[in-house]
């Protein structure tokens, strides 16, 4: 799910899943629909939350990318489930 | 800030972003503010579709382009170049550091329905040069304190890690809490993890 982007089985699970997609793929909107929809179902506060959620990994993933951080040898395993070898990234 | 936001943002975090913002546009540790303040437009820019990043601010310019839209395509050889050309470690992690921050800011902003931070005229203090004397290359491209984790990969620049954890504490969850798998808040421990998941697959972030 966390590659397919199919909604994982978790309450709102389909409203987080297209919050997420919104918010790090139109990087120039407002996410206004999908936070809408998530706040129908979840509430503004956990719609706060998850906003804010999405929002650290987006600077997370440009930290860790941008300073050259290793892939970890314990999620070796997990990237061969997302289909990728880390010894196969250009870096 | 945060005024017209279209849903509220918490007490936190609403602290944790003015904080932020208002380290992020002054001098750091061996970048001025208006260095650093050419860095966050550099980002906005790319984010908004300019799909090359301005001249006029050279390397340091570009680093910030490509960390804002591109990260997951740098590579060692790019950091290599970017040196070469005048960009030196320090400064570079810096710009990674601010870039990643002020991504944050930008992005809970945008997902609240608020306008961005406002940015404000630079200040003249010269940047502190307040670096981690022990630091060094490790297992990534800048100057670390140790192998390179997460909440403490700009180390290197200790007011630049304080200030990175300063925002990720109250934006994901607290140092302490990391490791319980029954945390949960307005969240559930999963649902925070699927977010971070997901959204990590999305930018092809596999670290």
């Amino acid at each position: 799910m966390v590659a397919s982007g199919d909604p994982p089985a978790l309450p709102a699970g389909a409203e987080l899943a297209a919050l997420a997609m919104a918010l790090t793929t139109d990087t120039n909107k407002d996410p206004a629909a999908q936070r809408w929809a998530l706040v129908a179902t979840a509430g503004e506060q956990a719609a706060e939350r998850a906003v804010g959620v999405c929002a650290t990994f987006q600077m997370m993933n440009r930290l860790l990318d941008g300073v050259g951080a290793p892939v970890r040898i314990e999620l070796h395993r997990l990237a061969a489930e997302l289909g990728f070898r880390p010894d196969e990234l250009p870096r | 800030m945060l005024s017209d936001a279209k849903l509220a943002p918490s007490p936190d975090r609403l602290a944790a972003v003015r904080a932020a913002w208002a380290n992020l546009t002054a001098a750091g540790p061996t970048l001025t503010s208006a260095e650093r303040i050419g860095v966050i437009n550099a980002a906005r820019a790319a984010w908004a579709g300019e799909v090359q990043p301005d001249a006029g601010l050279g390397p340091l310019g570009e680093a910030a382009h490509w960390l804002a839209i591109d990260a997951g395509g740098l590579t060692a050889q790019v950091v290599d170049d970017l040196e070469a050309r005048g960009l030196d470690r320090w400064r570079y992690l810096e710009v990674v550091g601010v870039v990643a921050r002020t991504s944050n800011v930008d992005f809970y902003a945008r997902g609240l329905g608020a306008s961005l931070p406002a940015v404000p005229e630079p200040d003249g203090a010269p940047p502190s040069r307040a670096i981690h004397a022990d630091a060094g290359i490790t297992d990534g491209w800048v100057p670390a304190t140790g192998p390179l984790m997460a909440p403490f990969s700009l180390d290197a620049l200790p007011s630049e890690g304080d200030a990175l954890r300063s925002i990720h504490e109250p934006m994901y969850m607290p140092m302490r809490a990391m490791g319980d798998s029954a945390y949960g808040d307005e969240l559930s421990r999963a649902q925070i993890e699927y977010l971070a998941a997901r959204s990590s697959y999305l930018n092809e972030c596999f670290y």
